[in-house]
C-alpha cells in the first residue's frame, strides 16, 4: 500500500476523531443549555448550532476562511498570540470541521436529554445533588444511546466532509489532504483505482460505525 | 419544631381549579394525610413544599429556617431542605440497580445500615441487582418508598405511595412506615385516595375548590364506606375508575394506576372522593 495513501487515510480518521472529542466536550454543555432554556436567547443559539445543517459547506467554508484567515477576526489572534496560521492547516481544519459537524453532536444529545423524564432530576436534586453533579451521575448516563447516535454521527459525517476541507483546508499532501480531496483528485486524473480505495475504505469504515449504532447497545432510559 | 406554610399558587389550564391557595402548620413527627380530587393540587402542593416549583407568592419556614418567602425573594433549593418524596411515577433511575437507588439516595445524609435494613423490610434483597425496568409496578413501589427513606428526610411526602401493592404488601409496607415514623420520627405528608386504610394518621387535609382544609374525625368517619366493586374501567395509561356498589346505590371513584382490584372485592372507600 502506498505511503501518500495510508497517511491521507490516518490525517482523515484523526481529523474524525479529535472533532468527534473535541465536540462532544463542547457540545454536552450547550444540549444541557438548550434542553432546560425556552428563552429568545436559547432560541437563537439553537438556531446558530442548526445552521450548518442547512447551509451549503462552501457557504460556511467561505465565511471560515475570513474569520480564520491571516487577516480574520480570529486568524490573526491565533498568528500573533500563538504564531499559528490557521488557514491551509491543520488545526484550522480541525476548526472548521468542528464548526460544521456541531449539530451532528448537539441535536441527538439534545434530543436524548429532552426525552428523560423531568423527576429523575427532581429525584436527583432532592438527594442533594448539585446540576453538575445531576447531569454527570444522572442525566448522561440515562442518555447513552443519544451520546454514542451523536458520535458516530459526528465521525462518520466527518470523515466524508469536502467543502469545508476544501475552503479551509487546501490540499496539501500530509497535512490537510483528506480522504474526500483525494478521491476527487484521483477521479480527475482518471485514476479509478485509487479512488476506488479510498471510496471502499471510507465505507468499510462507516459501515462498521453505523453497525455499532445505538440498536445494537444496552437498554435505554425509555425501555 | 414545625412547617408553616402560607402560599398561593395558580394552577396551568389542565388542572381542574384555578388556583390553590393554603396556609397550615406541621409539626414535626407529625403524620398528615392530604385528600382531594383529581387535579385539585395535591401533587403541585407537595412540590412546593419539595422545592420543585416556586408559589407565586407566600411562605414556608422550618421554623426559623425560611425555606421559601416570595416577598423576601428568598428560595432554599431542594438538596438543602432533607425532604425525601415518592413520585407518583416513583421517579427510579433507570441506569441504576435497586441497590444503586438506594446508594445514590443513601449518600445524601443516609445511613448504610439503614440501607440494608430497608432493602430486608421491603423484600429488596433478592432484587438487589435488578433494573427498574426488570420489576413489576408493586416491586418498583416499595424502591421508590424505601430509597425516600434511607435519606432520612425531615418532612416525608409521599404521593399515592401504595397505589400499585396488593392488599398485603400495603399492609406490610404501612407496618413498617409506622416502625419507622416512631424511630426516626419524619414529619410525613401522606396523599392517598384509600386514606381510611392508613392508621397512625394524626390529622387530615383535604383541598376543595383550590383552598386547603383541615377536616375533623368525625366528618372524615362519616364518609368512609365499605363497596364492592362492580367493574373497572381503565385507559391507555393504566389508571382508570373503579364502579361500585353499596345498599344499591352506585358510586364511582379513581383507581390508581396499577393497582389490582377485581369485581367482587370489596374496597373502604373516601366517599367525598366519589362521585354518584
Amino acid at each position: 500500500m502506498e505511503d501518500a495513501f495510508l497517511i491521507t487515510l490516518w490525517l482523515t480518521l484523526r481529523l474524525a476523531a479529535t472533532t468527534t472529542l473535541l465536540l462532544f466536550g463542547c457540545s454536552v454543555p450547550l444540549a444541557w443549555y438548550l434542553s432546560r432554556s425556552k428563552g429568545w436567547f436559547a432560541r437563537l443559539l439553537e438556531m446558530g448550532v442548526t445552521l450548518p445543517l442547512v447551509l451549503p459547506p462552501t457557504v460556511i467554508g467561505f465565511y471560515l476562511l475570513l474569520l480564520l484567515g491571516p487577516e480574520g477576526f480570529l486568524g490573526s489572534i491565533f498568528l500573533r498570540w500563538f504564531d499559528l496560521r490557521l488557514v491551509f492547516s491543520f488545526p484550522g481544519l480541525l476548526l472548521g470541521s468542528m464548526v460544521y459537524s456541531l449539530p451532528f453532536m448537539v441535536q441527538p444529545i439534545k434530543t436524548g436529554l429532552d426525552k428523560l423524564p423531568e423527576h429523575l432530576s427532581e429525584a436527583a436534586r432532592l438527594m442533594g445533588r448539585t446540576e453538575w453533579q445531576l447531569l454527570v451521575q444522572v442525566l448522561l448516563p440515562n442518555s447513552l444511546p443519544a451520546i454514542r447516535t451523536a458520535g458516530i454521527l459526528t465521525f462518520t459525517h466527518t470523515l466524508g466532509e469536502f467543502g469545508i476541507v476544501l475552503m479551509i483546508g487546501g490540499n496539501i499532501p500530509g497535512e490537510t489532504r483528506m480522504a474526500s480531496m483525494a478521491i476527487y483528485d484521483a477521479v480527475e486524473a482518471l485514476r479509478y483505482d485509487q479512488a476506488n480505495a479510498y471510496a471502499l475504505t471510507l465505507i468499510g469504515i462507516t459501515i462498521f460505525l453505523l453497525a455499532l449504532g445505538p440498536w445494537r447497545m444496552g437498554p435505554s432510559a425509555e425501555s | 419544631m414545625a412547617l408553616r406554610v402560607s402560599l398561593a399558587h395558580p394552577f396551568d389550564r389542565r388542572q381542574a381549579v384555578d388556583g390553590l391557595t393554603a396556609t397550615f402548620t406541621l409539626h414535626a413527627g407529625e403524620l398528615v394525610s392530604l385528600g382531594g380530587v383529581s387535579g385539585s393540587g395535591k401533587t403541585t402542593l407537595l412540590r412546593l413544599l419539595a422545592g420543585l416549583a416556586r408559589p407565586r407568592e407566600g411562605r414556608i419556614y422550618w421554623d426559623s429556617a425560611c425555606w421559601c418567602d416570595t416577598e423576601k425573594g428568598m428560595f432554599l433549593e431542594p438538596r438543602y431542605r432533607q425532604v425525601g418524596m415518592v413520585f407518583q411515577d416513583l421517579a427510579l433511575f433507570p441506569h441504576l440497580s435497586v441497590r444503586g437507588n438506594l446508594a445514590f439516595a443513601e449518600q445524601h445524609a443516609g445511613d448504610a445500615m439503614l440501607k440494608e435494613e430497608l432493602m430486608d423490610h421491603f423484600g429488596l434483597a433478592p432484587l438487589a441487582e435488578k433494573y427498574p425496568q426488570q420489576l413489576s409496578g408493586g416491586q418498583k413501589q416499595r424502591v421508590a418508598i424505601a430509597r425516600a427513606l434511607v435519606q432520612k428526610p425531615r418532612l416525608l411526602l409521599l404521593d399515592e405511595p401504595f397505589s400499585a401493592l396488593d392488599q398485603e404488601l400495603r399492609k406490610q409496607v404501612q407496618v413498617y412506615l409506622q416502625s419507622y415514623h416512631k424511630k426516626y420520627a419524619p414529619t410525613i405528608l401522606l396523599v392517598h385516595h384509600l386514606a381510611a386504610e392508613i392508621s397512625g394518621v394524626q390529622r387530615h387535609f383535604r383541598i376543595a375548590d383550590g383552598k386547603l382544609c383541615q377536616e375533623d374525625e368525625s366528618e372524615i368517619r362519616k364518609f368512609r364506606i365499605e363497596a364492592r366493586v362492580m367493574g373497572v374501567d381503565r385507559d391507555a395509561a393504566g389508571s382508570g375508575t373503579l364502579r361500585l356498589e353499596r345498599e344499591g346505590k352506585t358510586y364511582t371513584c379513581p383507581a390508581p394506576a396499577g393497582s389490582k382490584f377485581q369485581v367482587g372485592d370489596t374496597v373502604k372507600i373516601d366517599l367525598s372522593l366519589a362521585g354518584d
